[in-house]
């Protein structure tokens, strides 16, 4: 009975981390939908951001977000806004903005689809995963990137190599980059600088306790 | 397990949450390992192999075929992937909300959103129908076109035009930056624009020439690129100069106010020159020429036109009264009167083969240089001959490479198919002019209905309202950009299509990411005079990102007024390729033997080995009856009748000297900026292109910026050390960029390479640029009344050692920051 409870339990917990994972995927990907960003300005959003800001450490960046959240429900477009905020941050190139990619991180050449891009089709083939031809991205776009940390987090409840899998993806790929990826998002304003730092700091977060499992 | 640390996420995005969470971006694949394969293709910067693994581009190696590759070859790849990349259709934000009634003042803002293929055409074709409509062709400038990426197929030149033509019509331009003032002069003076003429075979002038002038010309710096896929067989024959240079037989003197890349090469002599003076020290040669009686009088009587009516201006006994001694000319030109003399005297004495360069034209009054160039050769009297005359373009291209005598493959059409069946068949300019002298547009924006003298004509200045750019970025090749952005903020509507984020993309409404050339199948000529071959151009990779051929967008924005099938012809991409291919095949049947198609496509190449020797003006000067020139009178025209028709007072019937509005070295406005800035073409791009290659640009950029070549005088002078950072300004801008001390620049000189990206601080009037555009100081003003081109070389600036902190680099980024407001 202990045992069905704690495998519920690790279920609930998997499920959630993909369920999060995917959610910043989505928010990375494209701009939100109107649909997406009622819900996001909605309780739902509100009781999200509560839920992680029972977490200490993700505490600041959840209250950051709150803030950009309320500055946009006082808005006149708030989605044409937000959209424009999502241009600035993410789709300029690495000087002017923060592009999503790992490649632009992982050396100084500035160039896409470099190691990072290789080590994520090689992940993709390994899970026998492929993008979908809608997002003509690098697979080292970090939306890409977190949609495989959310498999993966469901296929670890049967497969210890998949929890192998997102440690080593998480140590080697999405933490190096994320760090100066959430600097160069801090030089903007708006909410996915803000979200970019919950991103970062949930990912610290997930792999601390994915190192004690 | 840490389970109890994962308590928070309990149930997280449980109920209703699934509604902030989009589409799965993965889907299940069958795994299939992607092969290694070896392509071929071919740029202005030379035909290539790439190496493909893993889907992306790893290695790139010159063709075999090539001996003197350049390096540039290695900055491809920083083409494909830069962080610089277009990566979707993006639309101005202000635009977007307000279209033609946003604030002008935003324009250059760089705030941006992201729309889809289907929106991004749809208001371009919007937008086409709106000029139309409410205005007429007068009000829509779609003739702006440049350096595009090479390949016949996929000129996006040519499926601009077609697109928008077959729509309505619109405004076009006559000339280019490169050479509008040599294209518009020479005509009259040798029948041709010579700039882009084939030129006497190097072989021929490595026989026959004693003497070879280079003036203002830097071969090997301008070789490395092509108009189409350069062989660089070029190199081959400036080798062979050098080793005639060492062994003394040949004397390669070159004429420059600065110590060039090809001086370097050859190990050649120098003979500097003032900048902007040349006309002053060509026309003492051609004083002492006549007064020594070294000119030849007969080739005069029998070949040209005019000289009676020159040389008493020569003489001094023209209007001005002024003798244009060696002494006169030494108190302009900082040129020894002895050896101005002792230069026309060996010029007259040996075989001479003058060889001139473009920059020289890029000036004001840059018609003047040229025909006198013509009129020294005509007194030398050996044009026609083997190794001598004169040239205006041995710099460009495989001009003066023996040439195969094949047909290159022709392009996938400019203009809608005939008979024209436009949606728009108003052809009614509204008294404006339909066609304006390339560098005038900025003129044209800001005064319309401006009349100005041109080439004879009058033109009227048109009401410009919405300008489309393809692959064409005048914001690094336009003057003065202060000056272009008051003409921005005038404009309704500005559409961008290229593959990284320019300048001009960052001050557009619409912006469309086309693939690069390395994303696409395409054939081209490989050598443009030499026509060595055809080369295919394997798509290396597919389109990267949301981008498309252009090929692909210009159908689509023609299904919206239902002309993609007459723009397509029915044919798709590699239908096109193969029939430009089957077409050359069949034109070169008697001549050369041309695989199928299939094979050629898998070979990569098929080479011409015709090896054919050219002499320019031979034809002319063996019987100039049967072979007249195309001037008026079929001869050279030392005295143009039809220009001294025109009256224009800044280019009168004969070459004058004229002082300029800007020069160094004691001239108008040196007192207050002193420094020369010549803006000549890249050694490490071509123009603006590979700019954004950061591989490329570590190789020469001074702490990030782009380099300032200056004496160590001149460094000394303003405290400057090679290395640091520099703010170069005038009256007209201001600049950053990274001191170059080198010998080879003479005190009160300065250059900056055309081509640098220009990055504003910001968006206003009078913003440092960040990165170093030269562009940001020029001069904006035409040529002279006949040619109106532009005059980049009459530039005065100051600088000074940057104080403080520099502003980071802005020019290679897409849109930025965005504060909600």
């Amino acid at each position: 009975m202990e045992k069905n409870l704690e495998q519920q339990a690790i279920k609930q917990a998997m499920e959630g981390r993909a369920g999060l994972y995917w959610w910043f995927s989505s928010l990375l990907i494209r701009e939100l939908t109107n649909e997406q960003l009622q819900a996001f300005c909605s309780e739902q959003g509100s009781s999200l951001l509560s839920q992680l800001a029972t977490e200490p450490s993700l505490r600041p960046a959840c209250e950051k977000v709150s803030q950009e959240l309320a500055k946009l429900r006082v808005m006149q477009d708030p989605q044409l806004e937000l959209a424009a905020d999502y241009a600035a941050t993410l789709l300029g190139d690495h000087r002017s903005s923060a592009p999503p990619y790992a490649s632009l991180y992982a050396n100084d050449s500035a160039l896409m689809y470099q190691e990072p891009h290789q080590q994520m089709l090689e992940a993709l083939s390994q899970w026998q995963l492929g993008i979908t031809l809608e997002f003509n991205e690098p697979a080292d776009h970090f939306a890409i990137v977190l949609d495989l940390m959310g498999n993966l987090a469901i296929k670890s409840l049967e497969s210890r190599q998949a929890l192998t899998a997102q440690l080593d993806l998480v140590t080697t790929l999405l933490l190096p980059a994320l760090k100066p990826w959430c600097e160069a998002c801090q030089k903007h304003t708006g909410l996915y600088a803000a979200l970019s730092l919950l991103l970062y700091e949930f990912v610290k977060l997930d792999l601390s306790l994915l190192q004690e499992e | 397990m840490a389970l109890s640390r994962r308590s928070f996420l309990k149930g997280i995005l449980g109920s209703g949450g699934a509604a902030m969470v989009g589409p799965s971006l993965l889907a299940p694949l069958s795994a299939k390992a992607a092969e290694e394969t070896w392509k071929i293709s071919g740029s202005h910067w030379g035909a290539f192999r790439a190496r493909i693994a893993g889907g992306t581009v790893v290695e790139i190696k010159p063709l075999e075929f090539d001996q003197n590759p350049t390096e540039m070859i290695e900055g491809i790849k920083g083409i494909i992937y830069s962080s610089s990349r277009i990566r979707y259709p993006m639309v101005r934000y202000e635009w977007y909300k307000n279209r033609g009634k946003a604030k002008p003042s935003t324009r250059g803002d760089n705030r941006f959103i992201r729309v889809t293929w289907d929106q991004a055409l749809d208001l371009f074709y919007q937008e086409l129908e709106r000029i139309q409509t409410t205005y007429g062709p007068w009000a829509l400038h779609a003739g702006q076109t440049g350096w595009r990426q090479t390949g016949q197929m996929h000129s996006c030149n040519n499926h601009m035009q077609r697109a928008v033509g077959m729509h309505g019509n619109y405004i076009r331009k006559v000339g280019d930056y490169s050479t509008g003032a040599g294209q518009t002069i020479m005509p009259y003076v040798t029948g041709s624009t010579e700039v882009y003429a084939q030129g006497t075979s190097w072989p021929l002038i490595l026989e026959n020439s004693k003497v070879i002038v280079l003036w203002a010309t830097d071969l090997a710096k301008n070789l490395q690129v092509g108009w189409n896929c350069e062989t660089h067989e070029s190199f081959d024959y400036l080798k062979q100069l050098q080793a005639k240079v060492a062994d003394g037989s040949i004397r390669v003197i070159s004429i420059d106010p600065v110590k060039s890349k090809t001086q370097h090469l050859l190990n050649c002599e120098q003979q500097y020159v003032h900048p902007q003076t040349d006309v002053a020290m060509m026309l003492a040669m051609a004083h002492t020429l006549y007064s020594e009686e070294l000119h030849d009088k007969d080739f005069l009587d029998t070949y040209t036109l005019g000289f009676e009516d020159f040389i008493p201006y020569v003489m001094g006994e023209g209007e001005d009264k002024i003798a244009k001694t060696p002494e006169w000319a030494a108190q302009i030109c900082g040129v020894d009167a002895e050896r101005i003399k002792e230069l026309a005297r060996l010029m007259a004495a040996e075989r001479t083969q003058l060889i001139f360069g473009w920059g020289l034209q890029r000036q004001q009054h840059g018609e003047q240089p040229y025909w006198m160039g013509a009129i020294l050769a005509a007194m030398l009297g050996q044009i026609g001959l083997p190794g001598g005359g004169v040239s205006y373009a041995h710099h460009y291209s495989s001009i003066g490479v023996p040439y195969s005598g094949a047909s290159a493959p022709g392009a996938f059409p400019l203009n809608p198919d005939r008979p024209e069946d436009r949606v728009h068949q108003n052809s009614d300019y509204q008294g404006y002019s339909s066609t304006i002298p390339v560098a005038r547009w900025v003129d044209a924006i800001l005064e319309p209905g401006k009349k100005i003298q041109y080439n004879g004509t009058t033109s009227t200045l048109p009401d410009i309202k919405m300008m489309v750019f393809s692959g064409n970025n005048p914001w690094h090749h336009h003057q003065d950009r202060n000056r272009m952005k008051r003409a921005f903020e005038k404009l309704e509507t500005v559409v961008a299509i290229d593959f990284a984020w320019t300048a001009t993309c960052r001050h557009a409404d619409i912006v469309l990411p086309a693939c690069t050339q390395f994303e696409r199948n395409d054939i081209d000529v490989y050598g443009s005079y030499s026509v060595r071959g055809v080369i295919a151009m394997h798509k290396l990779v597919d389109p990267l990102y949301q981008s498309r051929t252009d090929f692909e967008i210009m159908t689509e924005l023609c299904r919206r007024f239902d002309k993609h099938k007459q723009y397509t012809r029915g044919m798709d991409e590699m239908e096109w390729v193969e029939s430009l291919y089957q077409e050359c095949r069949e034109a070169n049947k008697d001549r050369y033997v041309m695989p199928e198609f299939k094979q050629f496509w898998q070979d990569g190449i098929v080479l011409f080995d015709g090896m054919n020797n050219y002499v320019h003006h031979a034809a002319f000067r063996e019987d100039p009856e049967i072979n007249p020139l195309g001037t008026p009178s079929g001869f050279i025209e030392i005295f143009s009748r039809k220009i001294a028709s025109f009256g224009y007072d800044d280019c009168k019937g004969h070459p004058t000297w004229m002082e300029k509005a800007e020069r160094s070295h004691g001239g108008p406005g040196s007192d207050k900026h002193p420094l020369w800035l010549q803006s000549c073409h890249p050694d490490y791009r071509l123009h603006s292109q590979m700019c954004e290659s950061k591989p490329m640009r570590e190789r020469y950029a001074v702490q990030g910026r782009e380099p300032v070549y200056m004496s160590p005088q001149d460094a000394k002078q303003y405290g400057i050390s090679d290395g640091d950072l520099v703010r170069v300004f005038n009256d007209r801008g201001q600049l950053v960029a990274g001191a170059v001390v080198s010998d080879n620049y003479p005190q009160g000189v300065v250059r900056i390479h055309e081509g640098a990206w220009y990055g504003p601080e910001d968006e206003k009037m009078g913003a440092l640029d960040t990165y170093g555009d030269p562009n940001t100081v020029t001069l904006d003003l035409g040529s002279s009344k006949l040619a109106q081109a532009t005059s980049a070389n009459t530039c005065l600036v100051s600088i000074e050692k940057f104080q403080g902190t520099a502003p980071a680099v802005t020019a290679f980024g897409g849109p930025s920051e965005v504060a909600p407001t």
